[in-house]
C-alpha cells in the first residue's frame, strides 16, 4: 500500500440468512476517484457503510494511512453522501451545514469559513436560507455533499450521488466531483457506467459479496481486449474456411445468422492471448473466404461490467 | 463538548418548533386547571379547605398519570424519526458518542416536561398565598414527579430507538410505561408478601407515591436511579445496534 489511502482486507459481512460480502479486498489510491460498481444487492452500500463506520464487518481489516481502523474515531476522516441523504428537510441549508460542521468537530472559528467555501464549491450558496425540505432533488444532493464535505474530509464516499438527477443535474454533480479530485479522496459507487468511466481513475467491479475485478479503468480494457469480440460479414459462396477458422484460432461463436441471400454475419469471441487480427486477416483470405466486412467490436466499461457479472439485473 | 452543544441546540430547535409541544401543553394546562379547580372545590364542600395537602396530593397524583401521556407523545419521535429519515446515520459517523447522543434526546424531552411542571407551580403557589402550606412536602412531591417522569421519558426513548414509526413508538412507550405503573396494583393481589414487596418495588407508581407523601426515601432514589441507568443503556445498545 505505497501510495495507499485506504485498504481493505477479507472484509466479509453476514446478516441472518445473508452473506453480504465474502472477502472484500481492494485499495484505494490517495487523491484518486475510485468508482465502485456492482448490480443492485452486490453490496456497495454495505461496503460503503462498513468503510463509514456505520456498521461493523463480521470479519476482515481497514487501513486508512497504513492504520488499522479499529475503532470509530478512525473512521472520522470520512465524509459519506448515502442514496438516502442524511437531510434534515425542515431546516435551512445554512443551519443544517451549521450543525454538520459543528458535530463532526469542525472548530467554531473556522466553521462559518469552511460553509461559505464549501457552499461556493457546490453552488447553493443562493439556496442558502431556503428549508432542505423545500429543494429540488439536485440540490438536495448538493447540500448533502456540502454536508459531507464541511468538516474536510480525507476521504469522500458517494453512493449513488447521481441517482435520480436530471441529465443537466448529472453533468453539473460530474463536473463537481471531478473538481474535488486531489484534495479528496473519493469512492463513489453509480449504475451509470459512463460516469465511472468519465471520473474515476480505478475502479471495483463487485458482484454477490465478491469482487470480480480491482484495477485502474485501462486495467479493465486491457482484461476486456483478452476476450474481444469479432464481426465478420462474408459471402456465402464459399464456407470450407469456416470450420477450420474457428479450431485455428480457438473461438467461440456468439452470434451466426443470414444477412441476406448472398450474406452471412459471424460474431465470435477470442479468448486470452495475444493478438491475432493479423494473422485471422490472413487465414480468411487464404481459405477463400469472401470477407465484405471484417471488424473488433468497440467496447466499453459498461461491457467489462456486464461480463463480470453476467449481465445480471444492472 | 461542541459537538454536543451543536446536537443540543438542534434538539431543542427541532422540540420547540413543533406544534405537537404548544398542544400538548395547552391540554395539560387545561386539564390541570380543571383538576386543581375541582379538588379546590371538593376540599371546600368537605370543610378541608385549609388542608392543602388533600388538594396537592390530588393534584400530584392525577398528575404523574397525565404525564404518562405527555411522555408518550414527547418521546415518540427522538429517534424513530431520525431512523426514519436515515439522519441517525449522519449523528453515528459524526464526533459524537452514543451516550451523547442518548443524553441530548433525553435532556430535549426532559425540557418539556420540565416547561409543563414549571406552569404547574402556579397551583401550589396559588395555594401558598390562599392557605397553611407546608413547602417541603410540596418540593418532595416535585422532585418525585421529576424523578418520575425521568422514567417515563427513558422508557420513551427506548420504545423510539426501536422503531421507525412514531406512532407504534408512543403505543409501545404508553403500553410498558401503564404496565409498570400497574404492577403498583398487581402486587396488591398477591397472597404472598415478599413476591407482592417485589413486584410493587418494580412499579414507579409505588415511588412517587412515598414522595408525594412528602417523604424522601434512599431507597426510592435508588429505584429511579437504577432504571434511568438500564433503560438509557438499553437505548445506547438499541441505537448502537444500527452498526450490527
Amino acid at each position: 500500500m505505497s501510495d495507499g489511502c485506504m485498504e481493505l482486507k477479507g472484509i466479509s459481512k453476514s446478516f441472518p440468512g445473508v452473506s453480504a460480502l465474502d472477502c472484500v479486498s481492494f485499495s484505494v489510491k490517495k487523491g484518486s476517484i475510485h468508482g465502485f460498481l456492482g448490480p443492485n444487492g452486490a453490496g456497495k452500500t454495505t461496503t460503503l457503510k462498513i468503510i463509514a463506520g456505520l456498521c461493523g464487518p463480521s470479519s476482515g481489516e481497514i487501513y486508512f494511512d497504513g492504520k488499522l481502523a479499529n475503532s470509530v474515531s478512525c473512521h472520522r476522516s470520512i465524509g459519506l453522501l448515502l442514496e438516502d441523504t442524511c437531510l434534515y428537510e425542515d431546516m435551512q441549508v445554512i443551519d443544517y451545514l451549521k450543525l454538520v460542521g459543528g458535530i463532526f468537530g469542525e472548530k467554531p472559528a473556522l466553521l462559518d469559513s469552511q460553509i461559505e467555501k464549501v457552499m461556493e464549491q457546490v453552488d447553493i450558496v443562493h439556496v442558502k436560507k431556503r428549508l432542505i425540505g423545500n429543494l429540488s432533488k439536485g440540490y438536495k444532493q448538493r447540500v448533502g455533499l456540502a454536508a459531507s464535505l464541511v468538516h474536510n474530509p480525507d476521504i469522500l464516499l458517494l453512493d449513488e450521488p447521481t441517482n435520480g438527477l436530471d441529465p443537466k443535474s448529472i453533468k453539473n454533480m460530474r463536473d463537481l466531483i471531478i473538481s474535488l479530485k486531489g484534495e479528496h479522496t473519493i469512492i463513489i459507487s453509480s449504475h451509470l457506467l459512463a460516469e465511472i468511466e468519465m471520473m474515476c481513475d480505478d475502479i471495483t467491479i463487485i458482484n454477490k459479496g465478491e469482487v470480480l475485478y480491482s484495477g485502474s479503468v485501462e486495467g479493465a480494457s486491457e482484461t476486456l481486449k483478452q476476450s474481444q469480440s469479432f464481426c465478420l460479414k462474408y459471402g456465402n459462396g464459399k464456407l470450407s474456411w469456416k470450420e477450420g477458422f474457428i479450431k485455428e484460432f480457438s473461438l467461440e461463436v456468439v452470434e451466426q445468422r443470414s444477412e441476406n441471400a448472398g450474406e452471412s454475419f459471424l460474431k465470435f469471441k477470442k479468448r486470452a492471448g495475444e493478438d491475432r487480427r493479423f494473422a485471422m486477416n490472413q487465414y480468411l483470405l487464404a481459405h477463400g473466404c469472401e470477407v465484405f466486412e471484417f471488424y473488433m467490436e468497440e467496447k466499453h466499461l459498461e461491457d467489462v461490467f456486464l461480463d463480470m457479472v453476467g449481465g445480471e439485473n444492472v | 463538548m461542541y459537538s454536543f452543544y451543536c446536537l443540543i441546540r438542534k434538539e431543542f430547535k427541532n422540540t420547540y418548533s413543533s406544534p405537537l409541544v404548544y398542544i400538548v401543553t395547552a391540554l395539560f394546562i387545561g386539564l390541570l386547571g380543571t383538576l386543581f379547580f375541582q379538588s379546590l372545590l371538593a376540599a371546600k364542600a368537605s370543610g378541608q379547605l385549609n388542608s392543602a395537602d388533600v388538594v396537592v396530593k390530588g393534584v400530584f397524583g392525577t398528575l404523574n398519570s397525565l404525564l404518562l401521556f405527555v411522555c408518550s407523545l414527547v418521546t415518540m419521535r427522538s429517534f424513530s424519526d431520525e431512523k426514519k429519515h436515515h439522519t441517525l446515520d449522519l449523528l453515528l459517523i459524526s464526533k459524537l458518542s452514543v451516550t451523547e447522543i442518548v443524553v441530548a434526546k433525553f435532556i430535549s424531552a426532559m425540557s418539556v416536561v420540565f416547561l409543563l411542571l414549571g406552569i404547574s407551580t402556579i397551583f401550589p403557589i396559588i395555594i401558598y398565598f390562599s392557605s397553611d402550606i407546608l413547602v417541603a412536602p410540596i418540593a418532595a412531591a416535585y422532585l418525585g414527579t421529576i424523578l418520575n417522569i425521568s422514567f417515563y421519558v427513558s422508557v420513551g426513548l427506548l420504545a423510539s430507538s426501536l422503531t421507525e414509526n412514531q406512532i407504534i413508538a408512543a403505543i409501545l412507550s404508553f403500553t410498558v410505561n401503564l404496565s409498570f405503573l400497574m404492577l403498583a396494583w398487581t402486587s396488591q393481589m398477591s397472597d404472598n408478601f415478599m413476591v407482592a414487596q417485589i413486584i410493587g418495588f418494580l412499579s414507579p407508581a409505588t415511588h412517587v407515591e412515598a414522595f408525594i407523601r412528602g417523604a424522601i426515601r434512599s431507597s426510592d432514589i435508588i429505584f429511579y436511579i437504577s432504571s434511568l441507568t438500564f433503560f438509557g443503556f438499553a437505548t445506547k445498545k438499541s441505537v448502537e445496534a444500527v452498526r450490527w
